[in-house]
């Protein structure tokens, strides 16, 4: 069943087709934070995928990650580009590095290498 | 297709990937990027002045450029003086959005003879080169690295030159930090000193290696790259449509005097570099040779 939200004056929407995504969100209205661990290669990936972006291969399971991890880089963001944004602006987004993912970068070009 | 969504847009409902990035305030193409031009920043400490200097460049060489949307010639103060729009850009940062057409006719190389225009033959090509992760490619090694350190490997050897023998780039420029990020990982200077590449004079006309000498996204128009690769096939034919007189063989009298309102033909132009851009981790590129 697809699945309609309000967030910040934006409407989301999960098609009920688009299971990983419809997985992780369940997830995160548990107030758990899981993301899909490739069972090929065992590394992790985000924004959930039906195929792994390292290795192409299908079969994943949901783990627990820990939500918290250093930030790189942040920037602010002046200038609004949609309607519900203009309310809100300025603000923050940041790219986080989970320390699940150490050395993951690592691996995965080792991976790429094999293509 | 309209990057911004204030109007009707603005509703159509986030879904799929864009739950992980719209939904947390990345809309536009400069704050998707941002991260990667902020990297670069704090790894090789490059500068808002150094890479405002691609803007001053391209002004220049679209105030030589009748067709230009933005003619005025600009200083780096003009663009550091301008509102901030996503940190670290600018608004003279960034390259505006305009309606225009572009087309290209390739065709073989003998077909081409019988034209009246001389020749110029691609010498090479790397179509869509991705880094390894293209959706997210920060996750797969250095943010402030873009798919041009991928593509070089294909387009070099496939051209069977190298960036040394480019006199001309045309590098995608929707924002300046763009054009210095593709420069560099494309090898037409070490990693790190894109910002001094940008701002030494190299990039600018007269310099060694001009870039977008029509003015490029950020002066000319928004083409998607299209514009960059008709200049560029403008200056090896030796026919770059500038302000300069056309004498009575119907050709055009070069002056080479780059002064405003003047001439933005390269002398002895013979090969040519178009350096192409989706987003940090995608890119094409062709290079181009006068016959």
């Amino acid at each position: 069943m697809s699945i309609t939200a309000d967030y910040l004056g934006m409407p989301l929407s999960i098609d009920e087709l688009d299971g990983e995504n419809l997985a992780y969100f369940k997830h995160c209205a548990a107030h758990e934070f899981h993301l899909q661990l490739c069972e090929s290669c065992n590394l992790l990936r985000y924004p959930p995928t039906t195929a792994c972006p390292w290795c192409m291969r299908a079969d994943a399971k949901w783990v627990p990650v820990e939500g918290k991890g250093p930030c790189t880089p942040t920037r602010k963001c002046i200038t609004p580009f949609s309607l519900p944004s203009r309310a809100r602006t300025p603000y923050l987004v940041s790219a986080g590095r989970s320390r699940h993912a150490e050395g993951q970068a690592k691996r995965a070009r080792g991976l790429a290498g094999r293509w | 297709m309209r990057i911004g969504g204030t109007g009707a847009r603005s509703a159509v409902p986030i879904a799929g990937d864009m739950l992980h990035s719209r939904a947390y305030g990345w809309q536009s193409a400069g704050q998707l990027f941002s991260f990667t031009f902020l990297r670069h920043m704090y790894d090789y400490g490059t500068t808002p002045a150094q890479v405002a200097a691609v803007r001053v460049a391209h002004s220049e060489h679209a105030s030589n450029n009748p067709k230009a949307y933005y003619k005025q010639r600009l200083a780096v103060e003009d663009v550091l003086a301008s509102r901030i729009i996503c940190k670290p850009l600018h608004l003279l940062d960034c390259c505006v959005e305009t309606d225009n057409a572009t087309a290209v006719v390739v065709t073989s190389a003998a077909r081409a003879r019988d034209g009246r225009h001389p020749r110029v033959l691609i010498r090479g090509v790397a179509g869509r080169v991705c880094k390894p992760r293209v959706d997210m490619h920060y996750q797969h090694g250095p943010i402030s690295t873009v798919a041009g350190k991928y593509a070089r490997e294909i387009l070099w050897p496939n051209s069977g030159v190298g960036p040394e023998e480019v006199d001309v780039t045309g590098s995608y420029d929707a924002f300046t930090f763009t054009t210095m990020l593709q420069l560099e990982d494309y090898g037409f200077c070490k990693k790190g000193e894109g910002g001094q590449y940008v701002s030494d004079g190299t990039i600018r006309l007269g310099g060694r290696r001009p870039n977008n000498t029509s003015g490029g996204h950020l002066c000319e128009g928004y083409t998607h790259g299209m514009n960059m690769v008709i200049e560029n096939v403008r200056q090896l034919r030796h026919d770059v449509d500038d302000s300069c007189p056309i004498g009575a063989d119907g050709k055009r009298q070069h002056s080479y005097d780059y002064r405003e309102g003047g001439c933005r033909q390269i002398k002895q132009c013979e090969v040519t570099a178009n350096l192409g851009w989706a987003m940090p981790g995608t890119g094409s590129a062709m290079v181009m040779r006068r016959h």
